[in-house]
């Protein structure tokens, strides 16, 4: 019971968390769809399934919080970057303060 | 887009089908939508076999493809959403109509907007109807109770729009029409 709660609980905090967390890695620079899932996977263990990411990006640009770009490689292959727009980066930042009041609030819960 | 050419028969085998069904359930969508999409998932497909540790590229190629998913699943929710985008980029009643089938199972946001169109189908009709039968197509009122179309049942003292039915039922169309196309861009800015 204890293990199904919890791996529930951790498929929403995820779910609920991912354009977060794919806005952040952004945040280091520009990344193609195969990259941003390995970054993703160094940074939090988590496995991303490439048909939850790649419509997620697409959301975020239709939004206006991404930008993408093809780049010709030498393979003959272009790979499709991703980076935040001028408004991603504000969103970035409103982002992260939530997270860090949120963060606050469940410390001051916890003591 | 550059397909990617494996020397293992079977690889490339499984590869071209993948792509293929892909390409298939792509094509509902406009040229430059369908090639970004084609061209990333070839991209995505490309950087995962020379980044895979297996021997052999049939397994390479199928750890990529699981990864991805059935094309049906995988491309399902992306070709919706590119499909709605592109009706309310433009006032294609084709593409409306198409993106309404793709996304009706995404939510009552389309199912209103479906039952709106059907609305408006009804109008073109009821305006179709008044050049072909003038007599018999009319919007009644009587007590209690108003119709827009024909039946033997009404009076037809109580059709009360004559001669400015065609223009009137026309702009409530157009109205409807532009209402629709308002909807989406207003679902597409959320």
């Amino acid at each position: 019971m204890i293990e199904e709660f919890i791996a529930k609980w951790s498929s929403q905090v995820k779910k609920g968390t991912l354009s977060y967390i794919v806005i952040s890695v952004l945040e280091k620079g520009e990344f193609y769809g195969y990259d941003l899932i390995e970054q993703i996977k160094q940074y939090t263990k988590l496995e991303v399934a490439e048909g939850t990411l790649y419509p997620l990006l697409n959301r975020l640009k239709k939004q206006g919080v991404v930008e993408s770009k093809w780049v010709e490689q030498t393979s003959g292959i272009p790979r499709k970057y991703y980076h935040l727009t001028e408004d991603g980066k504000q969103v970035a930042k409103a982002m992260d303060l939530y997270w860090e009041e949120l963060n606050h609030s469940l410390v001051k819960i916890k003591q | 887009m550059k397909r990617l050419t494996f020397k293992e028969k079977d690889a490339q085998r499984i590869y071209n089908r993948y792509m293929d069904k892909s390409e298939k359930l792509c094509k509902i969508l406009a040229k430059d939508d369908r090639e970004d999409l084609l061209m990333e998932l070839n991209s995505h497909i490309y950087e995962g076999i020379n980044r895979s540790e297996n021997e052999g590229e049939v397994a390479n190629l199928l750890d990529v493809l699981d990864g991805l998913g059935d094309p049906d699943e995988y491309l399902k929710s992306q070709v919706a959403e590119m499909k709605a985008l592109q009706a309310s980029r433009t006032f294609n009643p084709k593409h409306v109509i198409q993106a309404l089938f793709l996304n009706i199972s995404n939510g009552i946001f389309y199912t209103v907007i479906a039952i709106l169109y059907l609305l408006l189908g009804t109008f073109i009709a009821a305006i179709i109807g008044k050049i072909l039968f003038p007599s018999k197509m009319g919007f009644y009122i009587g007590e209690g109770h108003f119709m827009l179309g024909t039946s033997n049942t009404v009076n037809p003292n109580d059709e009360v729009l004559g001669m400015w039915f065609i223009p009137v039922i026309l702009i409530v169309a157009l109205g409807l029409y532009f209402l629709i196309t308002l909807l989406f861009r207003l679902k597409k800015r959320k």
